[in-house]
């Protein structure tokens, strides 16, 4: 099995039901994160008319991650498994970039409360991010 | 102010990483697909180029490999941008003469500290 150099892969056999592991350990993880995303919205919006637009981005990202994540769960069969890592770091790519521009605005702007939301947010997404790369996903 | 040229299809990382980057004192120049990328590699001979792996009409290795034949730009430093992160695909970047590797989702600091390792003295 290939390893990430970048984070440790499970060894050994593909978990035969990794379709469980994403409902019981990264779905939950993904809805907690898009309500966070929600209220972050919110938070940073009231802060300053200027972080609305890349605060929406986020909340979209956290959207879209949450409906494939449904959708993987409705229609295992149905998913592309050689893309899926790939499609599921995509959304979070955009989660990391834009709530990394959004705490450093927040930073730059003295809105130090919201700059801290966002540093558990993000710590949030980049442990979502390592539980998609241990995701121990059958070849296709 | 070093100039950087970032090839990438994708509208929101080319966003996000432009502005980040410009933020980070760096001039960034933009192509949307590899071929695009080979060309401005010439025309705006950046002082360093950030290759999305995954482009279209040129991917990215080959656009690389193109790049580094050329005398004009070979010289150039290339750093691999892929959201695979898998030992196969930096050795497959390496290979198409890539100078560095990195993945998305890009850990910003990480970028920035092979950037400027990569970068001439003083610039």
């Amino acid at each position: 099995m290939a390893e990430s150099f970048d984070s440790p892969r499970r060894e050994g056999t593909f978990d035969a039901d990794w379709t469980a592991v994403l409902r019981q350990h990264l779905a939950p993880a993904v809805e907690a994160l898009r309500r966070d995303a929600e209220r972050l919205v919110g938070s940073a919006k009231a802060a300053s008319a200027d972080y609305g637009a890349d605060a929406d981005k986020v909340r979209a990202a956290c959207d879209r991650l949450a409906a494939l994540i449904t959708e993987i769960q409705t229609a295992p069969d149905a998913v592309n498994r050689g893309k899926l890592r790939h499609d599921l770091r995509t959304p979070v790519n955009a989660i990391k970039g834009y709530g990394e521009i959004l705490m450093e605005d927040a930073g730059d702007a003295s809105h130090v409360a919201l700059e801290a939301e966002f540093r558990v947010f993000l710590r949030n997404a980049d442990a979502i991010l390592a539980r998609i790369d241990a995701l121990a996903i059958p070849p296709a | 102010m070093p100039k950087i040229l970032l090839v990438e299809d994708n509208e929101m990382n080319r966003d996000m990483l432009s502005r980040r980057l410009a933020r980070n004192g760096f001039e960034v120049v933009i192509a949307v697909d590899g071929k695009a990328g080979v060309d401005m590699a010439s025309s705006e001979k950046p002082n360093l180029i950030l290759m999305d792996m995954s482009l279209p009409i040129m991917d990215g290795w080959e656009a690389t490999r193109q790049v580094k034949a050329n005398p004009q730009t070979a010289a150039i430093p290339v750093i691999a941008l892929t959201a695979h992160a898998m030992v196969e695909d930096r050795q497959k970047a390496m290979a198409a003469g890539c100078n560095d590797f990195d993945t998305k989702p890009i850990e910003l600091p990480r970028l920035l500290e092979k950037i400027k390792a990569l970068l001439p003295t003083g610039g």
